[in-house]
């Protein structure tokens, strides 16, 4: 005979009764008379952090806590009842296998579904992205101070723009570009197709051809609408990581709707650089800028003069220099004149680092009467 | 008859600790990550199971049934009743609507949160009390969710419309009619029974919770403005760009960590108010919390949380509980032969909404 605690499930009162574990079940001296719970309808009632507290099904709230001989005497005939509680690994699996699957079919199907969604977009809904986009660049960039290069050089970048554009076969109304003030070299496209580019970024281009690279990249983007597509499909990746955290990620669904620091995936990064190559060919243009800008970007990040802002939304520049490597043709002219290359870096209140010299003769020259001696 | 042995004092114990609590907690922490917070659910039970378990009153533990199951089918439920309608006013109707049109529908549906949010709690603590069983007795919340809710968001708009002087009643009256529905087994808690004054004298330590509000944000700004002046003072500018964020996110905190020291008075003479109204079948209740205890166990719960990057929040959930119920006390007893079991039927699904509004911190505690 052991010893146990017992309620009766009837009222809230605990009495000490006698038990005795046999054969086919644990005995219980009730006052009026013995009761017998079969092992297979005793079940465990506690956490396995205090004493062992048993119940019987069906549940009828009576719950037997035994003392630690007690526990010692069912543990022999019933073992069953201490057996390590499953740990839910098969749950967890179960969990993991169902978050992965929810996963590659939300990402799988916000890829399919935005490009159409996207292209679809009537003009007001498109008209009201740019607008927030446009509220939300405000924050990061300003308007560049005027300066008395700005007519000229804006000229000239709308020139080249242009070119690279009718080159592409992409209607003027589809597209317009624009210089601003920033902390970052970047340039992006909006969703509503104007083409931004940094002071910074600027600044930082060599050369016309690297420009022209630059604007015919985020033409690409323009053209084949990856602005949108890739709103739409962050937004719905968004509202499922919402949906899957409880509402708790509602701030995450509101980030991806980020214009600025808008990644692409490599996939819209390449076609973009695709699209450049062709349009700057077609244009008469040397498709060996854009790849001599990655190149320098990737050096100027491999010795740690890091371009993080350039590189976060348009990664891996070394990859993609050699991904352009055969697109070069040498010998082509250059984008700009010297003079209008001069305007464009001189733009946003930056100072022309290496102004070409003023020409020498005013009139019209052509090559066939002798140039202009070269210093 | 309880009568007789008023002097009786039966304190209750909450014995959880690091060494039973901790592995548990580790467990659900990594689980939660593998499964992308799926787990959350089972975890919750597991914690609260822990936490009941734990607890003991007259020598007998808290029993806890409630299953993981039940609480992902109450969330899967809560998908189509409210995130979707949720996704559609906060992320498609701003670009399908007028903006004008999206942002009144927008506040409508914020509007409609306030009482939504109060039937939520409702149900967690309803769902709770029905898989809370003490001596095998099954414990209950009678009354209705949505009446609850109506008279809850009425006193939101109190708190609101006087700029908060309306809390302590608010806080007493959501007490009173929640412990005057709560059960153990058939026997209901009375909750200030012949009390007419509900607040007491609450009002004096409310205002120094009150004015801890200005007193905080004042802190956080001296202290973002004293980072600030370092770095210009000192030419630190080799920090990188982001730690005037860390600046700022620190300044917050300390900020966060003053008006919790101004409003731990208050939140002890509360807790120690809505405790001493209580009785039931004519055994009283005393809670001793004090305010520097009660601080204590909020600064080690806040350090933890964002230590372990909100992962080990239930821990947090334990320091607290575990200070409020050892520091609480039965004074006679009720005649427990009388309490039978309740009749009330137990919802057959966990807490849905709740776990979108995040009402219990992942602890689980009522
Ligand atoms: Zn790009």
């Amino acid at each position: 005979m052991a010893r146990a605690r017992y309620v009766n499930g009837l009222a809230a009162v605990a009495v000490e009764i006698e038990v005795e574990a046999q054969r086919d079940g644990l005995a219980l001296q009730l006052e009026g008379g013995t009761q017998l719970w079969p092992w297979d309808e005793i079940a465990r009632a506690d956490d396995r952090v205090g004493p062992v507290v048993l119940k019987r099904k069906p549940e009828s709230g009576a719950r037997l806590t035994l003392d630690a001989e007690t526990a010692a005497d069912v543990r022999a005939a019933a073992p069953h009842l201490f057996r390590l509680r499953s740990q839910r690994f098969g749950l967890v699996i179960a969990l993991m296998a169902f978050a992965a699957v929810m996963t590659v079919t939300t990402v799988y199907g916000a890829a399919r579904l935005a490009e159409p969604i996207a292209r679809n977009a009537p003009p007001d809904f498109v008209a009201r992205v740019q607008m927030i986009a446009e509220a939300q660049l405000s924050y990061l960039v300003s308007p560049c101070p005027s300066g008395p290069r700005d007519a000229e050089g804006l000229a000239a970048l709308f020139d080249l723009t242009d070119r690279i554009g009718e080159a592409a076969g992409v209607s003027p109304a589809r597209y317009d570009i624009h210089v601003v003030e920033a902390d970052f070299s970047n340039a992006f496209a909006t969703p509503g197709g104007r083409i931004i580019v940094t002071d910074n970024l600027i600044d930082l281009l060599d050369t016309p051809d690297e420009l022209a690279g630059v604007i015919a990249h985020e033409m690409g983007h323009v053209a084949e609408d990856h602005v949108m597509v890739s709103l739409i499909k962050n937004m719905g990746i968004g509202v499922f990581i919402d949906i899957v955290l409880g509402g708790q990620g509602a701030g995450l669904t509101l980030a991806s709707f980020n214009v600025v620091s808008l990644r692409h995936d490599r996939g819209f990064e390449s076609a973009a650089d695709r699209f450049a190559v062709r349009a700057l060919d077609q244009a008469g243009l040397d498709p060996g800028g854009l790849a001599a800008f990655f190149r320098r970007v990737a050096e100027m990040s491999g010795a740690g003069l890091g371009l993080p802002e350039l590189l976060s939304t348009h990664p891996d520049p070394s990859r993609r220099a050699e991904a352009l490597a055969g697109a070069a043709r040498p010998g082509r002219p250059a984008a700009m004149t010297a003079q209008d290359w001069s305007a464009v870096k001189s733009m946003c209140g930056l100072e022309d680092p290496a102004p070409p010299p003023p020409a020498p003769f005013d009139g019209p020259l052509s090559p066939g009467l002798g140039a202009p001696p070269k210093p | 008859m309880a009568a007789t042995d008023e002097a009786e004092h039966h304190a209750f114990s909450q014995g959880a600790s690091f060494g039973n609590f901790m592995p548990l907690a580790l467990k659900n922490a990594l689980f939660t990550v593998l499964t992308l917070t799926l787990y959350r659910f089972w975890a919750r039970s597991d914690v609260r199971r822990r936490l009941w378990a734990t607890t003991r009153i007259m020598g007998d533990p808290l029993e806890y049934s409630g299953v993981g199951a039940e609480l992902f089918r109450g969330f899967l439920i809560s998908i189509p009743v409210f995130f979707a309608p949720a996704i559609f006013i906060y992320y498609v109707a701003p670009f399908l609507m007028d903006p004008g049109a999206a942002y009144l529908l927008g506040l409508g549906f914020y509007l409609l949160a306030v009482p939504l949010i109060a039937t939520a709690f409702y149900l967690m603590r309803r769902y709770q009390l029905s898989r809370t069983r003490w001596r095998g007795i099954r414990m209950s919340l009678a009354g209705g969710a949505f009446e609850y809710a109506i008279a809850s968001s009425g006193w939101s708009m109190l708190e609101a419309i006087t700029l908060g002087w309306y809390h302590p009643a608010a806080r007493m009256r959501r007490a009173r009619l929640i412990w005057e529905n709560t059960r153990l087994g058939d026997e209901p808690f009375q909750f200030a029974e012949g009390e007419t004054d509900l607040v007491g004298n609450l009002y004096p330590t409310f205002a120094l919770a009150w004015f801890g509000a200005p007193i905080g944000l004042l802190a956080a700004s001296a202290v973002n403005f004293l980072g600030v002046r370092a770095i210009v003072t000192y030419n630190l500018y080799f920090l990188p760009p982001w730690s005037i964020f860390v600046l700022a996110g620190f300044a917050l905190l300390f900020g966060l960590a003053v008006f919790a020291l101004c409003a731990s008075w208050f939140n002890a003479a509360a807790m120690n108010r809505i405790a001493g109204l209580l009785t039931l079948d004519g055994a009283r209740f005393r809670l001793n919390a004090k305010p520097m205890g009660l601080y204590g166990v909020t600064l080690a719960g806040a350090a933890i949380f964002i230590l372990s990057l909100g992962l080990l929040a239930p821990v947090a959930g334990m320091l607290q509980v575990r200070y409020i119920l050892n520091r609480l006390e039965m004074i006679g007893a009720p005649r427990f032969a009388d309490i039978g079991q309740t009749r009330a039927i137990a919802p057959s699904q966990g807490e849905g909404l709740a776990d979108a509004f995040d009402l219990d911190f992942g602890v689980g505690v009522i």
